[in-house]
């Protein structure tokens, strides 16, 4: 099974990042019977867009066949794409990704069911932008 | 010959909706007003003049719709898309962000397979009321949706029909300069930029005069909280694009109090603003 973590940087040994749709990178860990096989890093295209950076970042996560995310919180917009293509996500703990990982297998987290702010993370117009 | 303003600004909480809503009332002493209030975010101008308003209009855009039959998941409309409204993931339907979508339809062009069709979804209202000469039209965009330049566009085509019967047109724009505000200024002959002595007025009024250049509109400046602080900074700016203060307002306890009840104000200096708009 893949997991994608939303990270600070690149590899296992990275911060998890709390922020899902303008994190800077994804780490992805393929699992097999609870226990990390590989893994890599892809970069957060989504980063930088003006907006929608959430639901871009689900639609690069889900290219990645990934059935698990671990972040802080996800969007409304992002949870959207989620529940479509039936990802599921957990809340991360402040930790590198690997232990994010190990307290995932150990069921140690727990999952998200309800978006959180939109635009929280970000500079994107979901920010403030109805205020006068 | 009917006459278009605008009542503009870049900052926010400078006193656009107050002073164009003063100076509609000035007007409409003698002249037929048409106000148009185009923050569609948050449109307030019928609670400064105590009209009531109500809905004539839905505004719809124009949403894909998807059909499965038809569709092979190539993903052809999702590369299309600008606004990130149509995720796709690979061996997956497409899935619409329909709060995303502009109603550009690029994604219905771009199908090798004509699987998209189109449907509506609702986006705003536009809403109208009336009081003495001054007629409000008023847009108001559905929460969650980005696009409220649509909103904008939507009112003033509801409004063409009907501008040759004002003497005078006055637009009140949202904030900024971004699409919304953009869209509220094609066309009008005259637009006035409504500051404040403060740096951040100062900031925000070179960008709303950078883009009245762009967009071809004759400028004037006002200056509203005129005696806060030293005014000098907003007459550079002015100079510096080749336009001027032509009115002030005061900070005064009469016009805080009129504002806070839900009045339009009044002030000699708005009918300053009457005359040269006459």
């Amino acid at each position: 099974m893949k997991i994608a973590v939303s990270s600070t940087a690149k590899g296992l040994e990275s911060q998890a990042s709390p922020i899902f749709g303008r994190c800077p990178f994804f780490v992805i860990v393929e699992t097999k019977e609870n226990e990390i096989k590989n893994s890599k890093t892809i970069e957060n295209k989504a980063n930088s867009q003006f907006s929608g950076a959430g639901i871009t970042a689900a639609e690069l996560v889900g290219n990645e066949d990934v059935k698990i995310v671990i972040s802080g919180a996800a969007g409304p917009r992002a949870f959207q794409v989620f529940n479509k293509i039936g990802i599921k996500v957990f809340k991360s703990v402040t930790g590198t990704v690997k232990e994010n990982i190990k307290k995932y297998l150990a069921g140690e987290l727990d999952e998200i069911e309800t978006p959180g702010p939109r635009g929280k993370g970000g500079r994107g117009p979901g920010r403030g932008r109805r205020q006068k | 010959m009917t006459k278009k303003i605008a009542f503009t600004g870049g900052k926010g909480g400078v006193g656009k909706s107050t002073i164009a809503t003063a100076v509609a009332f000035e007007l409409a002493k003698k002249n037929k007003v048409l106000l148009m209030d185009l923050d569609v975010d948050c449109p307030d101008d019928n609670l400064i003049l105590g009209i009531k308003i109500k809905k004539v209009k839905d505004v719809e855009n124009m949403i894909p719709q998807f059909d499965r039959d038809k569709c092979t998941k190539c993903g052809e409309c999702s590369k299309v898309c600008k606004e990130h409204a149509i995720v796709f993931v690979k061996d997956k339907y497409p899935i619409l962000i329909p709060e995303q979508c502009s109603g550009c339809k690029a994604c219905k062009i771009a199908c090798p397979f004509g699987a998209i069709s189109e449907k509506k979804q609702k986006i705003g209202e536009i809403l109208i009321g009336e009081k003495g000469n001054i007629t409000l039209l008023s847009g108001e965009i559905k929460t969650g949706v980005e696009e409220s330049s649509l909103i904008v566009n939507a009112v003033k085509k509801y409004a063409e029909k009907k501008e040759g019967k004002y003497d005078y047109i006055i637009i009140d724009t949202a904030a900024g300069t971004h699409c919304p505000v953009i869209s509220a200024l094609l066309d009008v002959e005259v637009g006035f930029a409504i500051t404040e002595p403060t740096p951040l007025g100062k900031h925000d009024l070179n960008l709303i005069l950078k883009l009245m250049k762009e967009l071809k509109v004759k400028s004037h400046v006002i200056l509203n909280r005129s005696d806060i602080a030293n005014k000098e900074k907003i007459e550079k700016m002015a100079k510096k694009h080749k336009t001027k203060i032509v009115a002030e307002v005061p900070y005064s306890k009469k016009i805080e109090k009129a504002y806070s009840s839900g009045k339009p104000i009044r002030h000699s200096n708005i009918e300053k603003i009457a005359e040269v708009i006459e």
